[in-house]
């Protein structure tokens, strides 16, 4: 099984990563000022921010909906009794994971002294983020707890805030560790709290979980090849064997990826052969949320 | 020139090894393949080149045996060993007693050192141990604690701090390899056993010193054997803890660290996880664990390997999806996937300029 | 070719010749007086030989014909395979692209030109082994003329007590081509062997390279640090001079004393409770073929943990 000829070398996202690389390198100095102070801070990200088809090439039409996972983010925490800040990407600016894992620290510095200035004009004292790179980004690589704010992934601002959650129907989730939230950050358990708190969802553990979880695949977005998307395929295997029905993400780029093979195969009826659906677990639990009446 | 032989005699025997398989179509011995093996590696797909110690490990032991061997000559020329007169069991042994060779003085003295033991309490009388027996169970005792030193160093590195270790495993080991000057309690454990040992040599002279020495009685030798490895090793760990709060070089790896805070792209810091690779000791459970090498069946795409040796065939190094697997799964947490980001890192710069 | 053979001819019927009227066999004389030079001459010739295939880089081939001849015989080809098979089993996901199997040193990856001040201390492991070798050399040659007899005889000539294995050291020393010599190198040998393994193992300790996951070795590396020393007070002993006598009684009283199993323990060491001729046999019996024996199979297990979890550097 020698392979003869080298294998496929696509950069994924071409168009998306020079938008962030420009965004970098354009210098936006104005002063911002939030109209009033908030303790939390909720940054959307790029990932959620953008748009669809900036990230997914002309080829494939795919229908990834991010930005209903912010959407549901700032639902949910408004349910929690949260009110945060949002930090989009008019005053900030990509948090640089991708630029950091791919080598590229010039850029990634512009972006860290951008995002740095900026939260400290905003005047927040944590920040929430749905994205699990940029919870260790923000975490580990800008070092904001030693600039005394604290980041915390959503799963962990929402959980043990008496929210409750009802599916509308029985349904078997399982929730896929994100390597940044997971490995990198130690967190495995705040996204399974949330998910037993909802009433008819049934969880059940995928094979490789927890620490040996599998990657989604090009995490740094590098090369998307035959073996990077092996892994992923793998994944979704694992959870065609343990027959759910629906796999949650804690981090919008698991949903990407994952919704990026599903539309592959969707395209290709013959290949089709996950049946069950990719969520990002904020949609879930928005979709799931029992609302309070007030 | 080893190079060429090893080419040409892997030639050769790739062209013998692929008649013998021609002829054995059908059947598998022990010892060959009916089909040419796939290539494991990069090393064999390209034939192995030339043997592997040469140069370096050639040429340094050629110097150091020739150097050896000289100064050994030179010393048999200059202090030739005498032989003394023959032995015999009849006559009177000789003043001072004749002595072991240096390196079984400690025994000697170990011997000298012990004194029956034997108390009165209330009159009762109890005779515990004559001083030969435990002057000859103590070495044994300093030979066991000198086999058991990991053990013993594992179970100190516990009782000082018995929390979880770095990183993600728990891994009940009080390290890896470090310099004194970053573990100066182990140093100057150490200095106290060498300094002990040699103590309880001269301890076994008394005698000899006594006669040139008057002053130097054996209560001052005994005085000197107890208190001065004691005095050595506080010495030594005053020493080298002074030293690090100077911030003398080398530091430990977690001071080495901050300097990645502060940008990655000076030469020094270059060099941190590759520093840290050192701890390696070439297990393969990342090898193993690499999703990407893994679940696609090649064995081209060996990331790890690839990345290892500072030899980036460009795929591999990209190809990898920096999911943290191998830095989990790590005995020696050594953080692999934060060494690809600097090699990913150095070599942009490189293209850069 | 046709001259070569008229040549010989010529030669051998002269010799015949000559030797029908010499008194002394002409041949026996001519190689009496010339064997060594021509010994000489043919090792500086193949010296020279191999540097001529060597520059003019006809080596390989010499190297792959005497390679082919055996592998015909031998077929080695099947070993080779077999051994890099099970050699790239154990260890080697992690080969160098280069082609060089053994690890690395910090020198030869980044290719460092400074002079490491304590670079000695990490060649030590390899010097107590060179000096092994050096040991087992002129042991062998030691071991041809030594005897080991220690039972006490009076000498007849001068009245004081000897013995068998005294006589032969003496004879060693005066007699014996270069004896003197042998005798002293291995001396100074065991005493450099004896104290390389032990800095050896002191450098092993200070840098903390006994620690996960080399703990074996280090217990191993134990273990040798007592076969040496045991080698060294074995053949101490050997010459049954007054010396070796008075060691071999402090030896054997502590081995009595040991506790339960001090008579055992000397009775298997030193041939029973009292120093006679018993024992130098015994020593001589461990020291030239019992601890050798364990000694190189521990050694090769030591260097083949090094080998296989390589250096722990820790700078």
């Amino acid at each position: 099984m020698s392979r003869t000829e080298p294998y496929a070398r696509t950069i994924p996202h071409p168009l998306f990563e020079r938008m962030i690389i420009n965004d970098a390198k354009t210098p936006d100095e104005a002063p911002w000022q939030p109209e009033r102070q908030h303790e939390y801070g909720y940054f959307p990200g790029c990932v959620d921010f953008m748009d669809v088809e900036v990230k997914f090439s002309h080829l494939n039409k795919g229908d990834a909906d991010h930005a209903s996972i912010a959407a549901a983010a700032i639902k949910l925490m408004n349910a929690a009794g949260i009110d945060p800040l949002i930090l989009d990407m008019n005053s900030f600016k990509c948090c640089g994971h991708d630029q950091l894992w791919q080598g590229q620290l010039e850029v990634f510095d512009e972006l860290k002294a951008h995002n740095l200035r900026r939260m400290q004009e905003s005047g927040i004292r944590t920040l929430v983020v749905t994205c699990a790179e940029g919870y260790r980004t923000f975490a580990v690589d800008y070092d904001l707890p030693g600039q005394g704010i604290q980041v915390e992934h959503i799963t962990q601002t929402l959980r043990g805030r008496g929210l409750k959650f009802k599916s509308p129907e029985p349904v078997r989730v399982t929730f896929h560790d994100p390597c940044r939230l997971g490995r990198m950050m130690g967190e495995y358990d705040a996204p399974r709290e949330l998910i037993q708190l909802v009433d008819g969802a049934e969880m059940v553990e995928l094979e490789n979980s927890r620490e040996k979880a599998l990657c989604c695949g090009v995490s740094s977005m590098m090369y998307c090849n035959d073996a990077t998307k092996a892994v992923r395929k793998k994944r979704l295997d694992q959870g065609t064997d343990a027959e759910i029905q629906v796999m949650l993400g804690g981090c919008p780029k698991c949903y990407m990826h994952m919704q990026c093979l599903l539309n592959e195969e969707r395209m290709d009826p013959g290949e089709h052969n996950h049946s069950f659906e990719m969520l990002d677990l904020m949609q879930f639990l928005s979709a799931c949320l029992v609302e309070e009446a007030t | 020139m080893a190079d060429d032989t090893g080419n040409l005699i892997g030639e050769y025997q790739q062209e013998r090894q692929a008649e013998d398989a021609a002829e054995r179509i059908g059947r598998r011995t022990e010892f060959t393949r009916e089909t040419p093996r796939q290539a494991h590696s990069v090393l064999e797909a390209s034939h192995v080149k030339g043997e592997p110690l040469y140069p370096h490990e050639l040429v340094r032991d050629s110097v150091l045996t020739l150097y050896v061997t000289s100064i050994l000559f030179f010393l048999a020329a200059f202090i030739p060993p005498p032989l003394h007169r023959a032995a015999d069991p009849a006559a009177a042994t000789a003043f001072p007693p004749p002595l072991p060779d240096w390196y079984l003085l400690w025994a000697f003295g170990c011997l000298k050192v012990a004194w029956d033991i034997e108390f009165t309490i209330l009159g009762h009388h109890f005779f515990l141990m004559t001083a030969k027996v435990w002057g000859t169970l103590v070495q044994g005792m300093i030979i066991g604690m000198v086999v058991a030193v990991p053990f013993i160093d594992r179970a100190l590195g516990y009782l000082i701090d018995p929390g979880p270790k770095e990183g993600m495993m728990d891994v009940l080991n009080s390290g890896h390899a470090r310099r004194p000057i970053e573990d100066p309690v182990r140093a100057a454990i150490g200095v106290w056993g060498l300094a002990f040992v040699v103590m309880l040599s001269i301890y076994s002279i008394n005698a000899n010193i006594v006669l040139y020495y008057p002053a130097v009685t054996t209560a001052v030798l005994a005085g000197v054997t107890l208190w001065g490895p004691l005095a050595c090793a506080g010495l030594t760990y005053l020493w080298l803890d002074r030293r690090r709060a100077e911030g003398a070089r080398p530091q430990s790896d977690e001071e080495r660290f901050d300097l990645y805070r502060n940008g990655i792209t000076s030469r020094r810091t270059q060099r941190i996880y590759e520093f840290k690779l050192n701890r390696c000791y070439q297990c393969g459970l990342c090898d193993d664990i690499c999703p990407v090498r893994t679940n696609e069946g090649e064995e081209e795409l060996n990331i790890i390997f690839n990345t290892f040796q500072n030899e980036h065939d460009g795929v591999a190094m990209w190809s990898c999806i920096t999911c943290g697997m191998c830095t989990a799964i790590c005995p020696q947490n050594i953080e692999y996937v934060d060494y690809v980001l600097e090699q990913r890192a150095i070599a942009l710069q490189g293209a850069a300029t | 070719m046709r001259t070569t053979i008229a040549a010989a001819t010529a030669i051998a019927l002269l010799a015949l010749a000559g030797s029908a009227r010499a008194e002394t066999p002409l041949l026996e004389e001519f190689m009496r007086d010339y064997t060594f030079l021509l010994i000489f001459l043919s090792l500086v010739g193949a010296v020279v030989g191999f540097a001529f295939l060597w520059t003019t880089g006809a080596l390989p081939q010499v190297l792959l014909s005497t390679w082919a001849w055996l592998d015909e015989r031998f077929a080695l080809r099947r070993y080779a395979s077999l051994a890099r098979r099970e050699y790239y089993s154990v260890v080697f996901t992690l080969l160098p692209a280069s082609g060089r199997t053994f690890p690395q040193s910090h020198t030869e990856r980044y290719n460092v030109k400074a002079v490491w001040y304590w670079y000695p201390f990490y060649c030590l492991g390899g010097l107590s082994f060179l000096a092994f070798i050096i040991l087992t050399i002129t042991g062998i040659y030691l071991g041809f003329y030594y005897v080991p007899d220690g039972d006490f005889v009076e000498d007849p000539a001068t009245g004081e007590m000897t013995s068998g294995a005294y006589e032969s050291m003496e004879l060693i020393m005066t007699e014996v081509s270069f004896g003197y010599i042998m005798r002293a190198v291995h001396h100074w040998a065991a005493h450099f062997m004896v104290a390389a393994v032990f800095l050896h193992m002191m450098r092993v300790y200070f840098v903390g390279a006994y620690r996960n996951p080399r703990e074996l070795n280090w217990i191993l590396g134990s273990i040798l640090l007592m076969v040496t020393i045991f080698f060294g007070y074995t053949g101490y002993l050997l010459p049954w001079d007054e010396l070796g006598f008075a060691a071999g009684s402090i030896g054997l009283e502590m081995a009595t004393s040991i506790p339960a199993m001090g008579p055992p323990m000397a009775q298997l060491v030193f041939g029973g409770t009292q120093l006679t001729g018993t024992t130098v046999l015994r020593m001589y019996w461990l020291h030239v073929f019992v601890l050798p024996a364990v000694g190189i199979a521990l050694m090769v297990l030591h260097m083949a943990l090094v080998w296989i979890q390589g250096e722990a550097e820790p700078h």
